[in-house]
């Protein structure tokens, strides 16, 4: 089973997240923190990771470019509430770009294309 | 002690009388003598000294006897005296009633009496007779004879016929003629000269030298004796050889008549000369030219005539005449046939001599009266008798005439000076109250009122008509004038009665009446005139002088349509000219009195036109001023008109900005709220209740999550990427997405695009965005269904797209907002859908338009301009 990593700081979201994902039949471990993304990346190799990009202390662009420095073949999906980061060219090492929305299906479909392409 | 001495005189002859003073014993106690009024008192004295002073004892006592046998008979006693000094012996007579004056044996005052005294006492009192004659026949020792008027000797003495060199008996019945020698037919025309041209003096003695051969000549003293029917029938005459002292005297007399002459000319001069400065008015001094012509050249038969003229065309009226009835002055002047003659006659300007027969005149004189080449008039002297006139009264006359020339000549050209002077302070009021003009209108009234006042112009009517800002037609502006001749007649004479002047009357702007209350100006009410390169108007901007036309000489049917309205047979036109363009033109006309524009009207509307120009130029400039400073305020309001929104769109962006961040704050508990309500949904089975709650949350979630979309889109900084597309695809692949809500909703959509190529340069992005929040209007218009219709078009490199509903269309008042952010007419909008488009289209320089009808549906229309292929 693919294992996918949350990151947000957004307690309710990560709950949303777990649920529906879990609901896919993903094995799921949650971050509320860059800071704790990234020690888990470095413990545990996951297929996918699902980063927030604005977050207190460390955003996820910076994570971002931490992770791809530990490890560089793990897709990430960036998922933010703004669609304007889009145009900040380092988020474009990302696999996939989605505004965050109550509407859970984008996303669903974004991680089945990412987990697919990486299967490849 | 007393003396008295008369003295009586002639022109012709020295004739002396004097008077004596004498004692109870005959001695002369005083004598004096007065011979001429020329003569000083004690010359006088000399002369009488002269001629009594030698009387001795024996002379004395003859006079005694004389005067007593004189008083006792009562007849004409003779004294024979002897003259001292050598000059001839001569009887001397004295009448009695002299003496009898005079307290005898006391002392007498005696008149001494030659013989024509005695002739001359006893004509002048009708004593004259046969007897007194025949006594001076026999007393006289100097010749006495008496003629009748064809000079036939009827009675001679001895000594006249020893003169004559004849005998007595032989003169008798003869002739008179043929005994002077020298001089055949000269005694008879003498007299007759003399006795005619001297009416007033028939009574007096006429004396004539006539010379009888080498040696010696006589004195003749005619005394005419007068019969109350058939007037002179007989003349005494007595003879004196002339001694060359008596010649000598008679010389001077001749030489002192001249003299006299030339004082009476020369005193008329004088007191001519002033009058020439005295008198201000013509009328004054012509009078006086010519009482001072006929008194002072003291002829008794004389009239002086004075006729003028106002200029070369007019005939010659009698302008004044002296001696002469009017009526009859009128007869003798020159007629103006004969003026072509009389004017070759006195060349030079110098007096002519003429005969005339009318009246009883028979000869005249006359001088021209010359100004500038053209004869004004002339002065000439009547006389009735035959006698010419003599150079003195000729060169009088020219010197009077060159004076009256002067005199004129000097009048006018005070006149002249003084017409200036008023036109020049006529022109300067007219100036000043051109200055204190505040509007269009004021000086119009002026220019116009000082064209029609009677102070100014006098000219009956005036019109002023200008060109309009932007076109070139004429209106009236203004008009001033009568409607008819009474009401003219009646407002002249209230300014009369009400001694305005000139400058108050212009000044009175209070009178001023309103251009519609002008009788004269509801001819041209509303109308417009477009002058022709051929109109006279158009003539006169390029000839820029005022001109006289007649009616009758107007070709051009639009200029005669234009004076008919006027109904006059003359007007004056005078362009108006500011510096660079006509202004309009000047139209006056005098068709209630006819009377002719002349020369001097035209030269002085010249001038007023010229400050009128002047003062319409300023004041068209002034409200040029005016309109910029206008526009200035308008263009300085409408600056912070937008400056205000400026600050206000300053603010929305700040507000933008934060709501940007609020927006994002709130899509993540968004995001969980409806993710997990719907996660719960799905986890709950379908026949739980709580499922459709949960369906609610989520659906209200998404209606926030657009909208913080929405409020996203609209607050963030566009950028266009652009490329070409077509819109007929563009708006198919908008369609395309929103086919399952069209279906939803129950609405049809039909398109009918151009058939060209549309290809447009665009942001496909953003134009997608246009059609889609076009759509979403267009479908929450339609709530209860409808249909929706796309149409394109391509034209002048634009295209345009047009999105009708048949939904229930928006009120006007809403219209002019519905672009307004935040402006929304549904429960579920936004109110920024439409804002972002007009945002979009505005960033493709294009533009947008709706139409609506409340109750008929909407359409929007875009306009986006092609750019061209290049």
């Amino acid at each position: 089973m693919p294992k996918i990593l949350v990151v947000d700081d957004e307690a309710g979201l990560r709950v949303l997240y777990e649920k529906e994902l879990l609901r896919e039949g993903y094995q799921i471990e949650l971050a509320s923190s860059g800071k704790e993304a990234i020690s888990k990346v470095k413990n545990t190799a996951f297929d996918l990771i699902i980063l927030d990009i604005k977050m207190p202390e460390m955003n996820g662009i910076e994570v971002l470019n931490k992770i791809m420095n530990i490890n560089n073949k793990i897709p990430i999906i960036l998922n933010s509430a703004y669609a304007s980061f889009k145009d900040n060219f380092s988020t474009w090492a990302a696999d996939a770009y989605i505004v965050k929305s109550s509407d859970f299906g984008e996303l669903k479909d974004a991680v089945a294309k990412v987990l697919k392409e990486k299967a490849k | 002690m007393e003396s008295r001495i008369d003295s009586v005189s002639s022109n012709y002859a020295l004739s002396i009388s004097a008077s004596l003073y004498l004692d109870s014993q005959g001695k002369i106690l005083g004598t004096k003598g007065e011979t001429f009024s020329f003569l000083r008192a004690d010359t006088s004295d000399l002369l009488f000294e002269s001629l009594f002073g030698f009387l001795n004892e024996d002379d004395i006592n003859s006079v005694r006897s004389t005067i007593d046998n004189c008083l006792a008979t009562g007849k004409i006693a003779v004294l024979n005296l002897r003259f001292r000094g050598g000059v001839a012996e001569r009887k001397t007579l004295f009448l009695p009633k002299d003496i009898s004056a005079v307290e005898w044996p006391k002392g007498a005052v005696i008149k001494l009496l030659n013989i024509d005294d005695v002739l001359g006492e006893a004509i002048s009192a009708d004593r004259f007779s046969i007897d007194l004659f025949n006594t001076m026949l026999r007393d006289f020792n100097e010749g006495i004879l008496m003629i009748d008027n064809s000079m036939m000797v009827i009675d001679i003495n001895e000594y006249a016929a020893a003169l004559l060199g004849d005998k007595q008996e032989n003169l008798r019945g003869r002739n008179l003629k043929n005994y002077t020698l020298h001089n055949p037919g000269a005694i008879q025309e003498g007299i007759i000269r003399e006795l005619t041209g001297r009416n007033q003096a028939i009574k007096q003695i006429e004396k004539m030298s006539v010379v009888l051969n080498e040696n010696k000549s006589i004195l003749l003293n005619f005394c005419p004796l007068i019969d109350s029917f058939s007037g002179i029938t007989h003349y005494v005459v007595t003879l004196q050889l002339m001694t060359p002292n008596e010649k000598t005297a008679e010389n001077i007399l001749k030489i002192y008549d001249k003299l006299y002459q030339k004082i009476h000319v020369l005193s008329v001069h004088n007191s001519l000369s002033t009058d020439f400065n005295v008198c201000k008015e013509p009328g004054q001094l012509h009078p006086r030219i010519t009482r001072s012509l006929v008194i002072g050249l003291g002829f008794h038969d004389t009239a002086a005539v004075l006729c003028t003229r106002q200029n070369d065309e007019q005939p010659y009226v009698l302008t004044s005449c002296f001696g002469i009835e009017d009526d009859i002055a009128r007869e003798v002047m020159v007629k103006p046939e004969n003026v072509t003659d009389f004017l070759s006659a006195a060349t030079d300007n110098f007096p002519h001599f003429s005969r005339v027969g009318r009246e009883g005149f028979s000869t005249c004189i006359y001088a021209p009266y010359i100004i500038n080449g053209n004869v004004l008039g002339y002065l000439s002297l009547f006389r009735k008798s035959p006698l010419p006139f003599g150079r003195e009264e000729a060169m009088l006359l020219k010197i009077i005439v060159n004076n009256l020339r002067h005199y004129t000549a000097r009048r006018r050209a005070e006149q002249d000076l003084l017409d200036k002077v008023m036109t020049l302070s006529m022109l300067n009021s007219i100036g000043q109250v051109f200055q204190i003009c505040s509007s269009s209108e004021q000086i119009a009234y002026t220019f116009l009122t000082s064209i029609t006042a009677e102070q100014g112009l006098g000219l009956n009517r005036a019109f002023l008509f200008l060109f309009g800002d932007r076109n070139k037609e004429l209106s009236c502006k203004f008009a001033i004038g009568p409607a008819n001749p009474e009401e003219a007649g009646y407002t002249w004479q209230q300014l009369h009665d009400q001694n305005i002047d000139f400058k108050s009357l212009l000044e009175d702007f209070q009178r001023m009446p309103t251009i519609e209350q002008t009788p004269l100006f509801k001819l041209f009410k509303d109308q417009r005139f477009k002058p022709d390169e051929n109109s006279i108007i158009q003539k006169s901007f390029e000839d820029k002088y005022p001109r006289v036309y007649q009616a009758g000489d107007l070709h051009n049917p639009k200029d005669l349509s234009f004076i008919e309205k006027f109904s006059c047979s003359e007007f004056l036109l005078v362009p108006l000219l500011a510096s660079d363009y006509p202004l309009g033109v000047l139209i006056a006309d005098n068709s209630l009195n006819g009377k002719p524009i002349s020369k001097d009207i035209m030269r002085f509307v010249e001038l007023v036109c010229q400050a009128g120009q002047q003062a319409l130029e300023r004041m068209k400039l002034n409200e040029e001023l005016h309109d910029t400073i206008g526009n200035l305020r308008r263009s300085n309001e409408l600056l912070h008109e937008h400056r205000q929104k400026m600050e206000r769109l300053e603010r929305l962006s700040v507000i933008g900005q934060m709501s940007a961040s609020v927006a994002h704050e709130i899509r993540n508990p968004l995001a969980s709220i409806g993710g997990l309500s719907r996660s719960i949904s799905q986890d709950l089975p379908d026949d739980d209740p709580n499922k459709r709650y949960l369906d609610i949350i989520f659906s209200e979630v998404q209606r926030l999550e657009r909208a913080v979309t929405d409020l996203l889109d609209f607050a963030k900084p566009v950028q266009i990427n652009p490329g070409s597309h077509s819109i007929r695809e563009l708006v198919m692949q908008t369609l395309e997405i929103m086919k399952p809500e069209f279906a939803k909703a129950q609405v049809s959509v039909s398109t009918r695009f151009a058939k060209q190529d549309d290809d447009i340069l665009l942001d496909q992005d953003l134009f997608r965005q246009l059609v889609l929040n076009l759509l979403n209007n267009a479908l929450a218009a339609l709530p209860d269904g409808g249909r929706i219709v796309i149409s394109s078009k391509i034209a002048n490199n634009a295209i345009k797209l047009k999105i009708t509903d048949t939904g229930a269309g928006i009120e006007k008042s809403r219209l002019e907002k519905i672009f307004e952010p935040f402006f929304t007419t549904t429960k579920a909008g936004t109110g920024l859908g439409l804002a972002i488009v007009d945002t979009i289209v505005k960033l493709h320089g294009g533009s947008i338009s709706v139409r609506s009808k409340h109750g008929s549906g909407t359409t929007f229309i875009v306009i986006l301009p092609r750019a061209a292929k290049n």
